[in-house]
């Protein structure tokens, strides 16, 4: 189903009350309009038509008649009181107003202005719209003036539908477009469109709403044309659509579409696209001197004007001036004619050169041209006007100080007045006709009386020849013609409706008094005086030869001929008449002159001719030029013969020959003027084509230099290409390295990205952490941690978050590792990811930790850790050894240790081990510990705290060493150190007294024999002798002294080691001493004594020590002196010498073993005081002790204990 | 500074050579003391015990530091503890330069630690080693002063 199919209208009957009323307002050209759309309207719409058509008031319309012929509809003319049918048109009557009252046609008096339009179409379409509201319709079609427009603007106002004609096919647009600026036309279309469409725009049910709410619906074209005119105040409506269009599909190129509606769009939502559009339009090709010749044509006249005027002002406009070359070429020719620049500086002259584009018109104003621009300007112009500058020309100052250049719409802004030589080149070729005439008119009042007017090549004055002249020898020179009508002009050249190109006759036309009927009865009446003084047969024909009136008799030039039968003469007139009506009638019309046909005799009658003579009729307000045509005839008196006859025929021949010639040249007159247009055509599109050619050149210089560049990128790409073919292969390399790296790494490693999707693994963290190799970007949770790790996904999540390196120790029974969460960045600081390192020493450690136990069993290093959130508590073997644990014990507490330490040192471990949890801190002391088996110990124990990744305590570690051993090894060192100690005193002492003992008879001896030398005592003999003795005595006792020392001192030699049998020493003592035995009456008994191992020497001196020490000190008659022996229960031999001799004081029993210590004076008994201590020396030699005691014998007991087996 | 004069000076020295050595040179030196002569510290503390203040005030004790039976340091100990004996000047004489029995000389309460009184040079040592004494030689005699506070 079709579009239109499914609008279902219902027929409606004559007689039938319309639903809608269609008012239709026209005026010039509105009679095609009404046809066209008549013509394509549907019959039997439920819509009546009113037409409120202007006409001359006291004329017969034969409007219904007209459109009577294109429409089954009923047409007829408004009486008063009609009420209106559906599907019936009506015609308002001429001089008078048509209003709407009940439903009713109602006549009134037409407005008495003399310039109202009669009928108001503002005044009809008003009443229309207050009585039918939205059942009205208001329509404009084509005409001048801008009566409708207050109608279309009341009929929107009550909600009707309005329309008007599209002004690209009116053939007077400024009705239809003065209701377009009142912007309450709904839609705009031709009529035949119209026509073609009512029936959907009054169809049931009809969407109103939709269609007021919709945008104006203008063609393509005239949406483009408002666009302009909103954005940039220019009207480009009557540009030559060809040249509108071609710039159009230009931009359409530009942006990309192939669509003009698309380009529309986007001209709408574009305000720089409308502006493109613009400067598209405006196109500026010109150049310095352009067309030579026809500056050579305007040099003659340019020195007329320079010699005429003398010294008034020289007034020049030059419009469409562009970038200026054109305005200064002719200021060059101006200043040529004046004898040079320094005569033009001086002449009063004024240069006016405007354009639309201010774009250009700034470029003009910079006077600066680059060289290549001034090809065409003479070399010795361009030494006269130019000066040079960088990369070009400036035109010098004081040419330029001539030339105004401003932006200037020669349209519709005020005209220069008074000008001498109007300069308007290939501008013109770019506009219709109309607008054309319109600018022509301006032109004409610009210029001074026969002024100057120099167009393009292409371009003519067709369009007003009755404004201006053409130069004699010049094509594309005019003069002004002077003309009445030029006063009048100014109101219109003044005014600012760039739009509105009102026609000469309408303009002069609406000058005229309202001519009175009477008057008008006169003027009719002398008309038809007139033409019957001319004719008297005569026909009034409208230019398309349309039959409008008929005056006397003129059946003998009338004939019907087969076929279809229309009113226009051409149908209806007989040859020859047809022919020469067809030839003059449009040369009358458009030339406005007196043409005639060729003259010929009549047939039935020769003495009788007859001729065609065509007269230019003007009707008035509608300036519409008619033709009157004469069928004049006249009689030749004279005798026709047969010569005659022969004449005739020849005269015959040449008429046909004539006529043919005739139609021949005003064919050939139209062959020319459409010859004309083309050549406009042809001219416009070559300048648009040298425009393009330009841009297309310029194009071309960007292309090359894109593809300058482009090569050059190319070449940049190539390199980039090799160097990341490069850094491809250095990848690839990389990538196996890392993959490499990754499959033979034994650390556990997995590189996650910023979405914590796995990117690399190595081979041992799929084993660890079950990656499956195969997956794709498996996300980190997907790992199975085994137990004990931490969360890895929070780990990570937080290790990015705080964008710093994490470190986690994991350990567990059975696992030990350490976690590294490391982010890694790029170059440019970006954290791409995460690497997660696990370094698992399980196996190490167990290892160490074996080394350890055996190390740790080797140094008898016990050690222990104590959980304190589980209390668990682990001893090491070496621990367990240690506190002699049973294997089959219970588990360890920390209560075990304590409870194996002694009891006073419990407290102090507690409070260390709370002191370590308190303050982290830890402690090395020494324990006493009772093992399982009872047996004390000494241990060192080491606590240390045991901390967590935040450095909490969690724990306690201890090393437990067992340092008895240690400490017994110690005591005995410190005895050791002690016995060295005292040996060394000994030693000190030992040397002390030796000095002292034997420097006292060195000095005795000394101080002896000094007195020796004394006077006194030299002569005393006895005193000399008795110091004498002493120092004999106390050499003596130096010696006794020597040799003592010399006795003490080998007593440090155990050289021997021999069985010894102490019996024989002592009897070999006995023998030795057996005379100091006798002189004291002594006896020296002797008892069994055992044998023992050692130096002869030593016990022989031990004894003889003793037991002479015993026979010296003896205070007793007969001494009694025994050595005897014993065993202890230490197992150590005890030899006894004792006496029954004074015995020695208890205070002095230890003094006397000391070196030179004696009890009696040396003039007592004779002694040095080393014999003792020379006994004690020896028995220290075999570990033994010499002690002295009471005897039983009642003297003194030296006892001497000696190790068995020393 | 009153001046006390030194008249006695008693030698304790259980060695018969040093004594007849010192006395042969005090009496060949001419000086104005009376040198009394001790073999045993018990035979020195009798003597001073019958003497009165002034007596003992006027004497100088020098005790051998290493008597045979007995330590000369002992003996003067012994005499500090004794109130009347506590100000009396009294010394020891070593042949002897051990620091340690120097040291022990000062703690028992010497007044001063000399060389072997059996030359001019160990009364000059005397002097030196008590700031109380000068040797002063008016000539014919040295004598042994005594300052006073």
């Amino acid at each position: 189903m079709g579009e239109d199919d499914s609008l279902i209208t219902v027929p409606v009957e004559p007689g039938e009350e319309p639903s809608f009323w269609v008012g239709l307002g026209a005026s010039a050209g509105g009679l095609e309009a009404l046809r066209g759309f008549v013509r394509n309207l549907q019959p039997s719409l439920s819509a009546t038509y009113i037409v409120a058509q202007h006409m001359a008031p006291h004329h017969r319309s034969m409007l219904s008649e007209i459109i009577g012929r294109e429409t089954d509809m009923p047409v007829s003319d408004v009486v008063d009181g009609t009420h209106p049918a559906a599907s019936a048109i009506y015609i308002v009557p001429p001089n008078a107003n048509c209003i709407v009252v009940d439903g009713c046609l109602r006549l009134t008096e037409p407005s008495p202005g003399v310039a109202a339009p009669k009928p108001s179409v503002d005044i009809f379409l008003s009443s229309l719209a207050r009585a039918k509201g939205e059942k009205a319709i208001g329509v404009i079609f084509s005409g001048t003036g801008s009566d409708g427009s207050d109608g279309i603007r009341s009929i929107r106002e009550f909600g009707g539908v309005t329309i008007a004609q599209d002004e690209a096919t009116a053939k007077y647009a400024s009705m239809p477009v003065s209701a377009l600026e009142t912007g309450c036309v709904d839609l705009v279309m031709s009529p035949e469109e119209l026509g073609a469409q009512f029936r959907k725009i009054i169809a049931q049910p009809r969407d109103l709403d939709q269609l007021r709410s919709s945008p104006v619906h203008l063609d393509s074209v005239s949406e483009l044309v408002h666009l302009l005119l909103e954005h940039t105040k220019v009207n480009f409506q009557h540009y030559k659509t060809a040249t509108f269009q071609r710039r159009v599909e230009r931009r359409m190129a530009a942006v990309g579409v192939s669509n003009l509606d698309d380009y529309v769009s986007v001209a709408k939502n574009s305000p720089p696209e409308v502006d493109a559009l613009f400067r598209d339009m405006l196109i500026s090709v010109t150049s310095f001197f352009r067309d030579p010749d026809e500056y050579e044509a305007i040099e003659s006249h340019i020195q007329e004007i320079v010699d005429s005027k003398k010294d008034s002002q020289i007034r020049v406009w030059v419009a469409g001036t562009a970038t200026g070359e054109e305005a200064y070429s002719i200021a060059i020719m101006f200043a040529e004619a004046m004898g040079g620049l320094h005569e033009f500086e001086r002449t009063r002259i004024q240069i006016f050169a405007t354009d639309l584009d201010d774009n250009a018109i700034e470029t003009a104003r910079r006077a600066y041209y680059p060289e290549s621009a001034l090809h065409e300007v003479p070399p010795d112009y361009i030494d006269e006007y130019f000066e040079t500058a960088p990369g070009g020309y400036s035109v010098k100052k004081s040419l330029r100080e001539k030339v105004i250049f401003s932006v200037h719409n020669i349209a519709s802004d005020p005209p220069f007045l008074n000008v001498d030589l109007l300069s308007c080149r290939n501008l013109l070729i770019y506009f219709q006709s109309v607008l054309q005439a319109h600018v022509f008119a301006r032109f004409h009042y610009s210029l001074v009386d026969h002024g100057v007017l120099f167009l393009g090549k292409s371009e003519s004055v067709s369009a007003a020849e009755n404004l201006f002249r053409v130069s004699g020898e010049h094509k594309h020179v005019f003069f002004q013609r002077p003309s009445a009508v030029r006063a009048q002009l100014r109101d219109v050249v003044t005014s600012h409706a760039p739009t509105i190109v009102p026609s000469r006759a309408s303009r002069i036309d609406t000058s005229y008094p309202p001519p009175e009927a009477r008057q008008l009865a006169v003027a009719e009446a002398q008309f038809e005086s007139l033409v019957r003084g001319l004719g008297p047969n005569a026909m009034l024909l409208s230019a398309d030869l349309n039959i409008l009136r008929v005056f006397g008799d003129v059946g003998r030039f009338v004939g019907i001929s087969e076929g279809t039968v229309k009113t226009t003469a051409d149908s209806l007139l007989i040859e020859p008449f047809r022919q020469d009506v067809r030839v003059v009638v449009p040369s009358t019309i458009r030339q406005r002159t007196v043409m005639q046909g060729m003259a010929r005799s009549n047939p039935d009658n020769p003495l009788i001719h007859e001729r065609v003579v065509s007269y230019p009729i003007s009707t008035g307000p509608d300036d519409e030029v008619l033709a009157l045509v004469i069928f004049s005839q006249w009689t030749e008196e004279g005798i026709v013969d047969d010569a005659t006859i022969a004449d005739g025929h020849a005269s015959e021949a040449i008429d046909a020959l004539r006529r043919e010639l005739a139609i021949a040249q005003t064919n050939l007159q139209h062959t020319v003027e459409e010859l004309e247009t083309s050549n406009e055509e042809l001219q416009a599109l070559n300048e648009e084509l040298q425009s393009s050619n330009e841009e297309l050149q310029s194009t071309n210089e960007e292309l090359e230099t894109s593809n300058e560049e482009l090569q050059s990128t190319n070449e940049e790409l190539s390199t980039v290409n090799e160097e990341l073919q490069v850094n491809s292969v250095q990848l690839n390399v990389l990538n196996q390295s890392l993959q490499s790296i990754l499959d033979n790494v034994a650390i556990p490693m997995i590189v996650v990205d910023r979405s914590l999707n796995i990117t690399h693994t190595s081979a041992a963290s799929e084993a660890l952490f079950g990656v499956s190799p195969g997956l794709v970007l498996p996300h980190l949770s997907r790992c199975r941690l085994p137990d004990g790790y931490p969360d890895l996904t929070a780990t990570v999540g937080r290790a990015m978050r705080d964008r710093s390196r994490l470190d986690i120790d994991v350990s567990t029974a059975t696992i030990s590792s350490h976690v590294s969460v490391v982010p890694h960045f790029s170059a440019a600081g970006e954290m791409v990811g995460v690497i997660i390192l696990v370094s698992d020493s399980t196996a190490a450690l167990q290892k160490a930790n074996r080394q350890l136990n055996a190390a740790a069993q080797v140094a008898g290093l016990g050690h222990f850790t104590v959980d304190l959130a589980s209390e668990e508590t682990h001893f090491s073997d070496q621990m367990r050894r240690l506190l002699a644990l049973a294997e089959s014990s219970e588990p360890p507490t920390a209560q075990t240790l304590v409870n194996h330490l002694a009891k006073q040192d419990r407290r102090r471990f507690e409070q260390l081990c709370t002191q370590l949890v308190e303050t982290s801190s830890s402690f090395d002391e020494e324990f006493e510990l009772i093992d399982s088996l009872g047996d004390r110990r000494v241990m060192r124990i080491t606590g240390s705290p045991g901390l967590d990744g935040d450095d909490n305590v969690v724990g306690i570690l201890g090393v437990v060493l067992d340092i008895t051993d240690q400490k017994e090894y110690e005591a005995r060192l410190e005895a050791t150190l002690a016995e060295l100690s005292r040996s060394n005193e000994e030693l000190n002492r030992f040397s002390y007294v030796c000095s002292h003992d034997m420097k006292e008879p060195v000095r005795m001896i000394e101080g002896l024999a000094e007195l020796m030398l004394d006077p006194s005592v030299k002569s005393d003999p006895e005193q000399q002798e008795s110091i004498l003795n002493r120092i004999t005595v106390n050499m003596a006792r130096l010696r006794r002294i020597i040799d003592s020392l010399l006795a003490y001192s080998r007593i440090e030699a155990k050289v021997e080691d021999n069985v010894i049998d102490l019996r024989e020493v002592v009897m070999e003592i006995d023998d030795a001493l057996s005379l100091a035995i006798s002189e004291h009456g002594a006896e020296l008994i002797v008892d069994p004594l055992p044998q023992l191992t050692g130096a002869r020497i030593h016990f022989t001196q031990l004894f003889q020590n003793l037991i002479g020490n015993a026979l010296k000190f003896s205070d007793q008659d007969e001494p009694v002196v025994r050595v005897s022996s014993m065993e202890d229960d230490r197992n150590h031999i005890v030899l006894r010498v004792e006496d029954n001799g004074p015995g020695v004081p208890e205070e002095s029993r230890e003094k006397i073993f000391d070196l030179f210590d004696r009890l009696h004076r040396q003039d007592e008994i004779e002694g040095v005081g080393l014999g003792l201590s020379i006994c004690q020396r020896i028995v220290a030699q075999y570990g033994g002790t010499i002690s002295c005691n009471d005897s039983e014998l009642g003297g003194a007991c030296f006892e001497i204990a000696i190790p068995r087996g020393a | 500074m009153s001046d006390r004069k030194v008249t006695e000076l008693h030698f304790v020295d259980d060695s018969d050579d040093e004594i007849f050595i010192s006395r042969v040179l005090f009496e060949r030196q001419n000086i104005d003391l009376e040198i009394l002569h001790y073999t045993s510290f018990d035979d020195y503390q009798a003597h001073l015990e019958g003497l009165d203040d002034e007596q003992l005030a006027e004497s100088l004790g020098v005790i051998d530091l290493n008597l045979t039976v007995s330590k000369g340091t002992d003996g003067i100990a012994a005499l500090r503890g004794h109130s009347r004996f506590a100000s009396m000047l009294v010394g020891v004489c070593s042949g002897s330069d051990d620091p340690a029995d120097v040291r022990s000389a000062q703690e028992a309460g010497a007044n001063f630690f000399v060389g072997k009184p059996v030359d001019v040079n160990c009364l000059q040592r005397i002097c030196d080693a008590v700031p109380a004494l000068s040797l002063v030689d008016d000539g014919e005699r040295l004598t042994l002063m005594h300052h006073e506070d």
